[in-house]
């Protein structure tokens, strides 16, 4: 007898001890978590006056505001949205076609190869950017190129671990169906092969953007300082003291355009039929 | 929307592969009628489906489609649909869209793609599920929406990969019907790929036996039942019965006697082939040959019996015939009883 296919039951995908009540109780948790370090930022990006012991600010104010526009936050804003950029649009396409030839490897060599993709995890940034900063000297690597390179390789593991999830699940009798069904070679690839892959293109170009959006260890050792990113701005306002309005400032602009984006992703996410 | 198919000397060979999955295979499907590939795996019924459907280059043969030579013609230029084990519903679309990709493929505007998939989800009756997605489906339901996408491609052929087999045997049954309707409705042209033997029988009027990469019979489904060309074909169709034996002249002899069996076979060593279906149990004595009990096994509603003949020959090992029973018969281990079947209806096939 050929054994069924049958979804798992639903109660052993919801399986999480203490029941509905026990996972809303969890839920509320991981939205404190995230949230709870965020209100302290978001009081202090609009106070005027605050002084301990007052529990909220004693008056509010634009001033962290225009303090951080006049201290470079547009070119900073600009600056770190290309770096992400630049990352995104190097390391995803190198992602794809790495995990598309690990693929294609035979196992006992996919292994090692995706070990080695998947190794600037393991290594601490800071270990690898002194190592390459001494290289990238010596072979006169323009400041700017040497941090999107260093970048792109940070990168790649993420993408890599993308793509490698999302062709595991793929089939390529899903283009065959389609050829079966009327649908010539570009078609298939337009309307079944793309469209299956974007999501795992657009998850693995955010994280990509997310590396190069928020780094700050590479920009400052391998950029020099010439490089003016969000996170540099920040780190340059966190040190000074008294600058609690225009760090709230600076942080909330680096928290807040990643969150727009992974919402964007979401919702388009949700709109996926044939065009 | 009903063709003729042609395949012609067909022999194919995979590029790591060191035999030929396909040896010098033809087959003629006769416009609106069904023919059933059976086989066991590795057999090479599914590349013939795919060479078919164009996916796969045959290294040598013809693949000819109301005489036109499908040669060169890529899968979408060939009117072929082939239905897939996995139903392959693509998930980034649902149902309905799933159903009107190949209108939409074609050219013609989103609304009237879907106002045909309609039609085709209403045929098999899963209208009320046009807006779930792939995922919100159960196996069987997926497998019909992945019918309903092939047929509303409006083929000239079908073709039907094994499309079955992981569903449970209640749903299996509800696709039969299911087949049946749409063979009344639309009278396609079906080549389907199945292991089992009764899927084979219940949906098609014709099954060829592949084994190995070639065809062994095709023929109507009584015949490879009951006229089986060898013991191969006799055994993929499930025929327990080889009674070994001498054929001279049209006559088989052996442990069951001197049996007339059909013209064609050669003088020399022939098997006795019988169904066990056909086999009856009498009392000892008033049937063809005496046998005892060796082995009863409950098959569900029917008993299968195994007797060992007993007509005081010594031949070794000992000769055996089954018989499939209706219900439980009250039986024991070792109890003489008579077995009986159509004399008139023997067949042999020589060894």
């Amino acid at each position: 007898m050929i054994p069924t296919l049958q979804r798992p039951p639903p109660s052993m995908r919801t399986s999480m001890p203490g029941g509905a009540a026990g996972r809303t109780l969890m839920g509320l948790l991981l939205i404190l978590w995230f949230t709870l370090p965020m209100i302290p930022v978001a009081l202090w990006a609009v106070a005027g006056r605050w002084h301990a012991p007052a529990v909220l600010p004693q008056t509010y104010s634009w001033e962290g505001w225009s303090s951080a526009a006049s201290s470079g936050l547009f070119p900073a804003l600009l600056a770190s949205a290309l770096l992400g950029a630049g990352v995104a649009i190097l390391a995803t396409p190198l992602g794809f076609m790495a995990a598309v030839s690990i693929r294609r490897l035979p196992r006992r060599y996919a292994r090692p190869v995706e070990g080695i993709l998947l190794a600037p995890l393991a290594i601490p940034p800071f270990a690898l950017v002194m190592g390459m900063n001494v290289v990238l000297l010596r072979a006169h690597v323009p400041a700017a190129a040497g941090v999107l390179l260093l970048l792109v390789v940070t990168a790649l593991p993420y993408t890599v671990f993308m793509f490698r999830s999302a062709l595991a699940g793929y089939d390529d009798r899903f283009e065959e169906a389609a050829r079966s069904l009327g649908a010539s070679k570009a078609q298939s690839i337009r309307h079944v092969r793309l469209p299956l892959l974007t999501a795992a293109t657009s998850r693995a170009a955010f994280l990509a953007f997310l590396v190069g959006w928020g780094d700050y260890i590479v920009t400052l050792i391998v950029g020099g300082g010439q490089l003016r990113t969000l996170p540099m701005t920040l780190a340059s306002a966190a040190s000074a003291t008294g600058n609690e309005q225009l760090t709230a400032v600076l942080s909330l602009t680096v928290v807040l355009p990643p969150l727009a984006l992974l919402t964007a992703l979401l919702l388009t996410r949700r709109h996926g039929r044939i065009r | 929307m009903s063709s003729r198919l042609e395949l012609k000397t067909i022999s194919h060979r995979y590029s790591d592969a060191k035999e030929d999955v396909l040896k010098d295979i033809s087959l003629t499907v006769e416009a609106s009628r069904s023919v059933a590939l059976l086989g066991a795996s590795g057999s090479g019924k599914s590349t013939l489906l795919r060479v078919a459907a164009g996916l796969e280059n045959p290294a040598a043969g013809k693949v000819l489609v109301d005489g036109e030579d499908l040669a060169g013609t890529p899968p979408d230029r060939r009117g072929i649909a082939l239905v897939f084990q996995n139903p392959l519903l693509f998930p980034h679309l649902n149902v309905v869209d799933n159903v009107a990709f190949s209108a939409r493929m074609a050219g013609f505007s989103r609304r009237r793609a879907r106002r045909q998939a309609l039609e085709y989800l209403d045929l098999v009756q899963l209208q009320d599920f046009a807006h779930r997605h792939p995922w919100q489906l159960s196996g069987g339901q997926e497998q019909r929406v992945s019918l309903a996408r092939a047929l509303a491609r409006q083929p000239r052929l079908l073709l039907l990969d094994e499309p079955f087999s992981s569903l449970d045997s209640r749903l299996r049954e509800d696709m039969y019907n299911l087949v049946s309707l749409i063979r009344e409705q639309l009278e396609p042209t079906i080549v389907m790929v199945t292991h089992d033997r009764r899927e084979a029988s219940v949906l098609a009027d014709s099954i060829a036996v592949l084994d190995t990469g070639r065809i062994l019979q095709h023929g109507p489904v009584p015949q490879l039942h009951y006229r089986p060309d060898s013991l191969a074909v006799s055994r993929i169709l499930g025929g327990l019965n080889e009674i070994p034996g001498e054929v001279t002249g049209g006559i088989h002899s052996s442990a069951l006697g001197r049996i007339k069996v059909q013209d064609t076979v050669d003088d020399g060593a022939a098997y006795l082939v019988i169904r066990q279906e056909t086999v009856n149990l009498v009392s000892a004595g008033t049937g063809v040959v005496d046998g005892s009990i060796a082995s009863i096994k409950s098959m569900g509603a029917h008993t299968l019996v195994t007797l060992t003949i007993d007509n005081g020959s010594t031949a070794k090992p000992a000769v055996r015939i089954s018989a499939e029973v209706v219900g439980a018969p009250d039986l024991s281990i070792g109890e003489l009883v008579g077995v009986d079947f159509e004399k008139s209806a023997a067949w042999a096939v020589n060894s």
